[in-house]
């Protein structure tokens, strides 16, 4: 194809207007040898465009996970469904007048907080991530903490931060002398892992 | 639809699910498992699927849906979205780092990730995945003329940023 | 009869508004910010933790993160919606007394401080608040709360991942 051309189709498709087959002539010119150096850009995005297209094949192991996910779930909803509607017929009058009662008073009063997921799976990551995220900034937290008790500088203003963290602590600033304070201080040095500090503390309560 | 034409016609979608989602998320560990809850939703939808004009274009909009709700479920503890990281690709290389011949459709692809979630789609779903305009639209939830304007930007954009890489790579 | 369906109805109101007036300190602060511009709120409650737990039962992680958990509630607020400090403004509507101080850390221009529920010598409430600098958030985990574990969960997590986009965050 000549270079004219393609330049007329090329500023059609910078405007949006290239029909797909023309892209496609396209993609076939610049996926050519023979290129003019000044095209380096189209180059590389035609190479780019055609490589990362997504083929038809499957992948057995996604594929796979995919059925047995739906058939845990048709396993699942089959055992549900029909006793949740055997219920409702068996509600007599009263009782299901009662329960009507109760739901729309509660949904006049409003409203426990409702799920923000419907999907557990989806609750699950999101849970993971917060448990993930309060775990990082607590060690991040701490990490200073024991930093600083091992150097035993000035060590001590970081553990003024924590109130009524481990009456210990206090008993270390409190310390006047030198021999009570060291005891002490050989009791937090053991304290390696920040997570042990803070579990000491909740068994300790 | 049964099990078997749901085998035949939607699983083998999944590659373009796939490469559409991580495109979307960023991280393809996420996307695989976005694709398979996104499975799951198509699967519970069968009945309705023969209703589409296109059960290619539904599933990709599903995915879509489905990716951004998760994009926003990560804002809630900010684990940052790869993203979202403007300028970082046009200033942001390191000193010393040449461009291989080879780097350059890589290139592309990063330059594509940088881009606006709208405008990645977009340029995704036409250049590289061939979807027409209308088919755009509906995944998209855009005006036709719309999705051919912002195509049109896109394409422009990706072309500039390129060539600006060049430059500052001494090509 | 009538009256009896009258009596029921009248217990099943007052059941349900002592069960409002009830609510705690917390449930009305997401109460609050829910729905509000530019916050972001996620609920997961204790029938979803044990829908959580049925998904994969031989998973012993996961069995053990879940375990003892009754709820989590995550209220966060959006980077660009500066106008109002986080922080602050969380710490005012929040009944403090109830809760007793574990750390507080700052961190440039991020605060972010622990809080901790007790009964009977067993944590049961865990929250967390972070504001002023990059995450404005405030995280409520409630159940049997094992320290220890939640400890361990980010050492097997990717930290030098987190730093490093802390870095970016930082740089913008």
């Amino acid at each position: 194809m000549d270079i004219k051309k393609i330049n007329k189709l090329l500023e059609k498709y910078y405007e949006g207007l290239t029909s797909i087959e023309e892209e496609e002539q396209l993609r076939n010119f610049f996926l050519s040898e023979d290129l003019p150096g000044e095209m380096l850009a189209e180059r590389d995005m035609f190479s780019y465009y055609a490589a990362a297209r997504s083929k038809e094949e499957t992948d057995d192991r996604l594929s796979s996970s995919i059925l047995s996910l739906i058939k845990r779930q048709e396993d699942g909803g089959r055992a549900i469904k029909p006793l949740f509607r055997v219920r409702l017929l068996q509600l007599s009058g009263l009782a299901a007048g009662l329960a009507i009662l109760l739901v729309s008073s509660l949904v006049l009063f409003k409203r426990g907080p409702v799920d923000t997921y419907e999907d557990p799976r989806m609750a699950y990551i999101e849970a993971r991530k917060a448990l993930e995220y309060v775990s990082v900034q607590l060690n991040r937290g701490t990490q200073p903490l024991t930093k600083s008790i091992s150097l035993m500088g000035d060590g001590f203003s970081p553990l003024e931060k924590i109130n009524e963290f481990n009456d210990g602590l206090r008993l270390v600033k409190q310390a006047g002398t030198m021999s009570e304070g060291i005891n002490k201080l050989e009791y937090l040095n053991m304290l390696q892992d920040p997570a042990d500090i803070i579990s000491g503390f909740t068994q300790k309560k | 639809m049964d099990l078997t034409g749901y085998k035949t016609r939607v699983l083998p979608l999944q590659n373009k699910l796939l490469a559409f989602s991580e495109r979307l998320l960023g991280d393809s560990e996420d996307a695989r498992d976005a694709v398979q809850e996104v499975f799951l939703k198509l699967w519970n939808l069968r009945q309705k699927l023969d209703d589409y004009r296109s059960i290619e274009a539904f599933a990709m909009t599903v995915t879509r849906n489905h990716c951004l709700d998760r994009i926003k479920a990560r804002r809630t503890v900010r684990l940052e979205d790869k993203h979202s990281l403007p300028g970082e690709l046009i200033d942001g290389t390191s000193p010393g780092d040449i461009l291989e011949r080879k780097d350059a459709v890589a290139n592309v692809k990063e330059i594509i990730d940088s881009l606006p979630e709208k405008q990645r789609s977009i340029i995704h779903l036409r250049d590289i995945e061939g979807f027409d305009n209308e088919e755009i639209a509906d995944i998209m939830k855009m005006d036709v003329n719309n999705v051919r304007v912002v195509l049109s930007r896109t394409r422009k954009t990706v072309r500039e940023k390129l060539i600006l890489k060049y430059d500052i790579n001494g090509h | 009869m009538k009256t009896k369906l009258m009596l029921l109805t009248m217990l099943a109101f007052m059941i349900s508004a002592s069960a409002v007036s009830q609510k705690d300190p917390i449930a009305s602060l997401f109460d609050k910010y829910s729905g509000k511009d530019g916050y972001t709120t996620v609920y997961i409650s204790s029938k979803m933790f044990s829908l959580i737990a049925e998904i994969d039962p031989d998973d012993q992680e996961l069995q053990d993160m879940m375990n003892g958990l009754k709820s989590i509630r995550i209220l966060s607020s959006e980077e660009d919606n500066n106008t109002v400090n986080f922080y602050d403004e969380i710490m005012k509507d929040l009944a403090v007394d109830k809760y007793e101080e574990l750390m507080v850390v700052k961190d440039g221009e991020q605060d972010m401080k622990f809080l901790i529920r007790e009964e009977k010598g067993k944590v049961i409430e865990l929250l967390l608040l972070s504001g002023g600098g990059g995450d404005n958030v405030l995280i409520s985990i409630r159940g049997i709360i094992d320290m220890k574990n939640i400890g361990k969960i980010g050492n097997a997590l990717d930290i030098e991942g987190l730093e490093e986009i802390e870095k970016i965050n930082k740089e913008k």
